[in-house]
C-alpha cells in the first residue's frame, strides 16, 4: 500500500503543479514549480517530461516574463478573444458558450467530493485551473482514505477520479491545447500544452485505470489478510 | 495484471524527490473550497424569476428559468398588462451575452500610454482596488486644478436609478458633462409630438380599440417600439379587418403584414404628410369634437383658398385655419406625388380612409421619418395628423401612458463644494444651446443633448479639451456616424475608463476596463414602459452570481470610486450616497455598492410597496404591501388608461394642440433672443430654409442630402436589425445564425440591397462584393439583389462590420477586421439641429461599384 501511496502523491502533486502553470502572476523566476514538475514528469510519463524540460530552458532564456504573461493574456484571459480559451464547456457544448450542462456536471462531481469553485476565483466552475487543481485535491483525498482505512470511501473517490477525467478534462484537453499550439507566440506555453496533453491522455488511458486496478488487488489482499 | 505502465513509477526513484514534495502536506487550494453535501443535486426543475430586457427601448418585462444558480431559458412576464405573455425574439439573445466566453472577465489597465486605431494597448488585469485608486487620483487631479470641468460621464442603456450615477456624480465632483446618448436614439421623433401636444416623449397607441394604423418611419414588428406586444397583436389587428397601411421607403416586417405599402422617396416624408393633411381638411374629415368647426357649417378648407380664421372656432386646438393658410391649402397629392414618390391617388385614398375611422386611427410615428437634417417640421407634420382627426388621447388612437409616481432621487446640491458649483455651470462638451445647435428638449435652448457632437468638441476643444471620462454602456465609435472622429477624439482624451461587458470598439481607446454585469441576470435592474394602453414598471434582483469579476457601474463602481475619493479626502460623494440613500424600511446607511444598489430601488419604488407613500403621492396602479412582494411579482401594472383627460389640458402654451405651435415660436424665439438674433436666421444656421411665420407650423422641407446625385446616384436607407440588442447582439452565434430574419438578409454576413432594376443597369449581379462610398467614407459588403427597395435607393441593416466585440462579432477580431461593413462609417455626421438628433434617414448618397 505505501508504494500505491506514494504514486498517488506524485499524481497528485503532477495536478497541483500542472493547475499553477495556469496562473497569474507567473512566479516561475522566483520558484521551482517547473524545475519540479519536470522531475515529477520524468517519473511517470517520458513524452510529458521532454515537453516539461522544454518548457524550463524556455524560462531559463527569458530575462523577464513580460512576453510570456502576453502570451498568456491573449490565450487564457482577454481582454479580447481568448485564443484558447480555458473552459470546458466551451469545447464540450454545441453553442461554444460559457456556465453550460457540463459546467454544473463538473460543479456536481466537485459537491459529491464535498468542494466548490472557490468565490474569489471570478471564473467559470470548469476553468482548466479549477479542473486540474480538483483532480489533485481527489487524489489526496483518496490518499487520505487510504490511511484511515477507508476502502469504500476510497472506491468512492477513485471512482469520481475516472469519472472526472473521462466526462471532463480528457474530454477537452485535445481541442484546448491545440489552441494553445496554434496560437501561443511562446515556447513555454506550447510546451506546456504538449505536457499538459500528454499527461492527461495517458492519465485518462492508462494511469488511472491503473491505479484502480492496483487499488483493487491491494484491497483484494487486505481482505484476504483480514 | 496490468500494472506494467504503473510500475514505470519505481519507488525506489522516488528518493531523489525530497520529502517535503511528496509529504501530502498539500497547500491549501486556491481555486477550491469546502461545499456542502448535496449542495448540488441532479439537474432538477429550475424556477421562472422576474426579470426584465433592456435589449431596446422596449424594455419589457421577463422571466429568467434559474436552474441551480444558471440562466436557462428567457420568456415574458405575463404578469405584464403592457405584453402579456409574448416576447420578441431579441430578448432570448441575453442569455448567449451573459455566458460568453469573450466577456471582459476583470479590471484591466493600458500599458501601452500612446492611443490609435493601430496602437496595441497593452492590457494587462489588475485588482478592482489598484483600478479605482487610478481612477480616483485622475478625478482629483483635476479637481487639484480647478479643472473639474474637464470630467465627462457618457452613459449608454441605463437603469431607473441612473441618477445616483450620471446625474450627482458629475455634479458633485463638479462637472456638468453628463452625456447621454438619447440623440443618436430619437430626439426628433419626440420634436413632433412636445411641439404639437407638449410632450417629449414616445407614444403609446391603442391599438386594441383602434380601426386604421398608419405605421410611419417605424417597424414595429421587427425593431422598437414594443415589439413583444406588436408581434401577437397584429394578427388580431388583421384578423379583425383593421386596415394598416405602413410608410417606409423599404419593405419592412411591418409593411409585409399591412395592406398598403407606400414606400416614400427617403427624406421626403412632409411632402406626403402635409398631402394628406390638404386632404383630411379639403375632405372635410376633421374631427368636429376636436378641433372644431366652420361657424356656418360649411367647409371653407378649398384647395388654393385662404380661410379667415375667424370663421373657424376651434375646440381643443389651436391654428388650423393659420396652418392651412400657411401651408396646406397648396399641398394636393398631386403635388406631392412627383416629391414623394407615391401616386396621388394612394395618398387620398389613405387620408381618407385614415380620417373616416378616426377617432378610432393611429397614425404611429418612429425616427424614420424626421430623424433627418430637416425632420423637425415632418415630425411635427406626421404627429399633427392625430390631432386633425382626434385621435389624440382618445380611445383606439395616441396614448401617453400613465406613469407610475416615483420618488425622485435625491438632488446633490447640499454636497456639492464651491468649486463643484462653480464648474458645474460651465458649458457642456456637446454644444448644446449654442446658435448652431438648439437642442430644444422641453422648449428651453440646450435641454438636450447633442451626443455625436462631442467628438467635433473635443478635436477642435471647443470649449475646452475635457481630460478624464468614464463611459458606460456605451460605444460611440461604432454607433455614432462618422466613426472615425470619435476614434481620434477618444485618443485625444488624456485618460478614459470604459465600463462595458465585451471589449466592443470604444474600449480600445480606454486606460481602464471595467468590466459590467449584465442588466438581465447580474445586477439589479428596473425600467418601465408603455403599451397596450398601460405602463408598467419592472424589478430585476441579483438572478445569478456574476460569472466573472463583473460590477455594476451606477452602484457598484459609483460606491468605490467614493470610498477612493474619501479616502483621498474628498468625501462628498460618500457622505451623499450614504447620507442620502439609506435603507427605506431600516434606515440604515448602505456600507458597500451592493446596498447602494438595494437602497436606491427601494428608495425609488417606495411608493409602489409602501402604502402611506402610495397614497401620499396619489399613485395609479398596483399596489404592493411591501417590498418582498414587489420583488417576488416583479412587475407593476398601472391602471386603465383615462382618455380624453389632455385634452385642453395639454403643456404647450395654449394648454391646445398647436398646429400654430405657440410653444415652438416661443422657445425659437428665447434661444434666437440668447444670440441676439431673430428666428429666421437660426433657423438658416440649422439648414432650414423657411422664414416667417412658416416656422411655427409644420411645412414641408426640400430634404438636406449630403451627395450629389450625379455622383452619388442611391438614396441610403439606414434600418435596424430584428435581432440586434442595441449594437451589442453581434457576437452572439444566434444573431449570425438568424441574421436572415430581417427580410433579404444573409446569416452570418452583411449586405446592402438594391432593386434589380438598378443593379442590372450597373451589371452587378447577386452576391458580387461591392464597395459602397458615400460623401465621408466607404465601406466594402455583399451586394443583395431585393424587389423590397424602390430604384434609386439601397437599404442596409445596422448592426454588423464590428472590429470588436468579440471573436463572432468581428471577421477577425485580433487583427480588427470587420464582419461587414458598419453604417455608421458612410453616414454623416449631421443633425436635426432644432432637438440635437443625429440624422440618420433620408440625408445622404452613395455609389455602389464592383469591390
Amino acid at each position: 500500500m505505501e508504494d500505491f501511496l506514494v504514486r498517488e502523491r506524485v499524481r497528485a502533486k503532477t495536478y497541483e503543479l500542472l493547475a499553477q502553470c495556469y496562473k497569474l502572476p507567473l512566479t516561475f523566476k522566483d520558484d521551482n514549480t517547473i524545475e519540479v514538475l519536470h522531475k515529477l514528469l520524468s517519473l511517470v510519463n517520458e513524452e510529458a517530461a521532454i515537453y516539461a524540460k522544454e518548457m524550463k530552458d524556455a524560462l531559463d532564456n527569458y530575462s523577464n516574463l513580460d512576453e510570456m504573461k502576453f502570451d498568456f493574456l491573449a490565450l487564457f484571459v482577454g481582454p479580447k478573444t481568448l485564443l484558447a480559451p480555458p473552459y470546458g464547456s466551451v469545447y464540450m457544448e454545441e453553442q461554444g458558450q460559457i456556465m453550460g450542462v457540463s459546467t454544473y456536471d463538473a460543479m456536481r462531481i466537485y459537491n459529491e467530493a464535498g468542494l466548490k469553485k472557490s468565490e474569489d476565483f471570478k471564473e467559470p466552475p470548469d476553468h482548466v485551473r479549477v479542473e486540474l487543481e480538483f483532480m489533485s485535491t481527489l487524489i489526496q483525498q483518496t490518499i487520505e482514505s487510504c490511511e484511515k482505512s477507508e476502502p469504500q470511501e476510497s472506491v468512492h473517490k477513485i471512482e469520481l477520479q475516472l469519472e472526472f477525467l473521462s466526462k471532463h478534462l480528457a474530454g477537452w484537453v485535445k481541442p484546448f491545447t491545440n489552441n494553445i499550439i496554434s496560437n501561443a507566440k511562446t515556447t513555454f506555453y506550447r510546451s506546456l500544452a504538449k505536457a499538459t496533453e500528454s499527461f492527461i491522455r495517458q492519465e485518462f488511458l492508462e494511469d488511472s485505470i491503473a491505479m484502480k486496478e492496483e487499488f483493487n488487488e491491494l484491497n483484494k489482499l487486505t481482505d484476504n489478510i483480514n | 495484471m496490468k500494472l506494467s505502465r504503473r510500475g514505470f513509477l519505481k519507488v525506489s526513484a522516488v528518493a531523489g524527490i525530497t520529502a517535503f514534495l511528496l509529504s501530502g502536506c498539500k497547500k491549501d487550494s486556491e481555486v477550491l473550497e469546502t461545499s456542502k453535501p448535496g449542495e448540488i443535486q441532479p439537474l432538477v426543475q429550475g424556477e421562472w424569476k422576474p426579470s426584465g430586457c433592456l435589449g431596446c427601448t422596449s424594455a419589457c418585462a421577463k422571466q429568467v428559468y434559474i436552474v441551480d444558480g444558471r440562466a436557462i431559458k428567457i420568456r415574458a412576464n405575463d404578469e405584464s398588462k403592457v405584453h402579456g405573455g409574448n416576447s420578441c425574439p431579441r430578448a432570448h439573445l441575453a442569455v448567449q451575452q451573459v455566458y460568453d466566453a469573450d466577456r471582459i472577465k476583470q479590471p484591466m489597465k493600458r500599458t501601452n500610454p500612446k492611443k490609435g486605431i493601430n496602437e496595441d494597448p497593452g492590457f494587462v488585469p489588475i485588482s478592482w482596488d489598484e483600478a479605482m485608486d487610478t481612477f480616483a487620483e485622475k478625478v482629483l487631479e483635476l479637481r487639484a486644478n480647478d479643472e473639474s470641468h474637464k470630467f465627462i460621464l457618457f452613459r449608454g442603456r441605463y437603469t431607473n436609478i441612473n441618477d445616483i450615477f450620471y446625474s450627482s456624480l458629475p455634479k458633485i465632483i463638479g462637472s456638468p458633462n453628463n452625456i447621454s446618448h438619447s440623440s443618436i436614439c430619437a430626439e426628433a421623433e419626440k420634436f413632433g409630438p412636445y411641439y404639437t401636444q407638449g410632450y417629449w416623449n414616445y407614444r403609446d397607441y391603442d391599438v386594441q380599440n383602434t380601426k386604421y394604423m398608419i405605421c410611419w418611419g417605424v417597424d414595429p414588428l421587427c425593431s422598437n417600439r414594443q415589439v413583444s406586444h406588436y408581434l401577437n397583436v397584429f394578427g388580431d389587428l388583421l384578423k379583425k379587418g383593421v386596415k394598416i397601411a405602413t410608410i417606409d421607403p423599404k419593405y419592412s416586417s411591418t409593411a409585409a403584414k399591412s395592406q398598403v405599402w407606400m414606400p416614400v422617396i427617403p427624406g421626403q416624408d412632409g411632402a406626403l404628410a402635409t398631402a394628406m393633411a390638404h386632404v383630411i381638411l379639403a375632405e372635410g374629415l376633421w374631427s368636429r369634437e376636436f378641433v372644431g368647426e366652420f361657424t356656418d357649417g360649411n367647409n371653407a378648407f378649398i384647395k388654393g383658398k385662404n380661410v379667415k380664421e375667424e370663421t373657424f372656432e376651434e375646440i381643443h386646438t389651436h391654428g388650423v385655419v393659420k396652418w392651412w393658410n400657411l401651408e396646406l391649402k397648396d399641398r394636393t397629392p398631386e403635388w406631392a406625388a412627383p416629391i414623394c414618390g407615391i401616386d396621388a391617388d394612394t395618398i387620398r385614398t389613405v387620408a381618407i380612409e385614415f380620417a373616416k375611422a378616426a377617432p378610432h386611427s393611429i397614425v404611429f410615428m418612429g425616427g424614420g421619418s424626421n430623424m433627418q437634417v430637416r425632420g423637425a417640421y415632418n415630425s411635427m407634420a406626421v404627429h399633427a395628423l392625430n390631432g386633425l382627426v382626434g385621435s389624440i388621447d382618445h380611445e383606439g388612437g395616441v396614448l401617453q401612458g400613465r406613469s407610475p409616481k416615483l420618488l425622485e432621487m435625491p438632488k446633490p446640491d447640499e454636497y456639492m463644494d464651491e468649486m463643484a458649483k462653480t464648474n458645474s455651470k460651465k458649458k457642456k462638451m456637446d454644444q448644446r444651446g449654442t446658435k448652431e445647435f438648439p437642442a430644444l428638449k422641453d422648449g428651453k435652448s440646450g435641454g438636450g443633448v447633442v451626443t455625436n457632437r462631442v467628438a467635433d468638441a473635443i478635436l477642435s476643444e471647443d470649449p475646452y479639451l475635457p481630460k478624464v471620462a468614464i463611459g458606460y454602456f456605451v460605444n460611440l465609435n461604432y454607433s455614432c456616424p462618422e466613426t472615425e472622429r470619435w476614434n481620434k477624439a477618444l485618443s485625444k482624451l488624456e485618460f478614459f475608463a470604459h465600463c462595458v461587458t465585451h471589449y466592443s470598439e470604444m474600449s480600445h481607446f480606454a486606460d481602464l476596463l471595467l468590466p459590467s454585469t449584465h442588466h438581465m441576470f447580474e445586477q439589479m435592474t428596473s425600467s418601465a414602459q408603455k403599451a397596450n394602453s398601460y405602463t408598467h414598471l419592472w424589478m430585476t434582483q441579483r438572478l445569478i452570481d456574476p460569472v466573472f469579476d463583473v460590477k455594476n457601474p451606477e452602484t457598484e463602481v459609483a460606491w468605490m470610486l467614493a470610498e477612493k475619493l474619501a479616502e483621498k479626502g474628498f468625501a462628498n460623494l460618500l457622505d451623499f450616497y450614504k447620507t442620502e440613500l439609506k435603507d427605506p424600511e431600516t434606515g440604515a446607511e448602505p456600507t458597500t455598492g451592493l446596498e447602494l444598489e438595494l437602497y436606491a430601488y427601494k428608495y425609488l419604488t417606495k411608493s409602489i410597496w409602501d402604502s402611506a407613500t402610495y397614497d401620499e403621492m396619489k399613485n395609479n396602479g398596483d399596489m404592493f404591501n411591501n417590498w418582498q412582494e414587489f420583488v417576488d411579482k416583479g412587475v407593476w401594472n398601472s391602471s386603465s388608461y383615462k382618455f380624453k383627460a389632455l385634452w385642453s389640458e395639454m403643456k404647450t402654451e395654449t394648454k391646445k394642440f398647436e398646429f400654430y405651435s405657440e410653444t415652438l415660436k416661443k422657445a425659437l424665439t428665447e434661444h434666437a433672443e440668447k444670440h441676439s438674433t431673430n428666428v429666421d436666421d437660426i433657423l438658416k444656421t440649422c439648414k432650414y430654409t423657411v422664414k416667417g411665420e412658416l416656422a411655427f407650423v409644420p411645412h414641408y422641407e426640400v430634404p438636406y442630402v449630403e451627395g450629389k446625385v450625379e455622383q452619388y446616384p442611391f438614396a441610403f436607407i439606414d434600418s435596424k436589425s430584428r435581432l440586434a440588442r442595441e449594437g451589442r447582439s453581434a457576437n452572439c452565434s444566434w444573431f449570425q445564425e438568424f441574421k436572415d430574419s430581417d427580410p433579404g438578409d444573409i446569416k452570418w454576413g452583411d449586405c446592402i440591397k438594391m432593386n434589380p432594376k438598378d443593379a442590372s443597369k450597373l451589371g452587378l449581379q447577386d452576391g458580387d462584393l461591392v464597395k459602397v462610398t458615400s460623401p465621408t467614407g466607404e465601406l466594402t459588403t455583399t451586394l443583395k439583389l431585393w424587389e423590397g427597395v424602390r430604384p434609386a435607393t439601397v437599404q442596409k441593416n445596422y448592426g454588423q462590420g464590428h472590429w470588436a466585440m468579440g471573436h463572432v462579432a468581428a471577421a477577425d477580431f485580433d487583427k480588427k477586421i470587420a464582419r461587414g461593413g458598419n453604417n455608421n462609417d458612410i453616414i454623416p455626421a449631421d443633425f436635426e439641429r432644432l432637438s440635437g438628433s443625429t440624422a440618420y434617414y433620408g440625408s445622404f448618397r452613395v455609389r455602389i461599384e464592383k469591390a
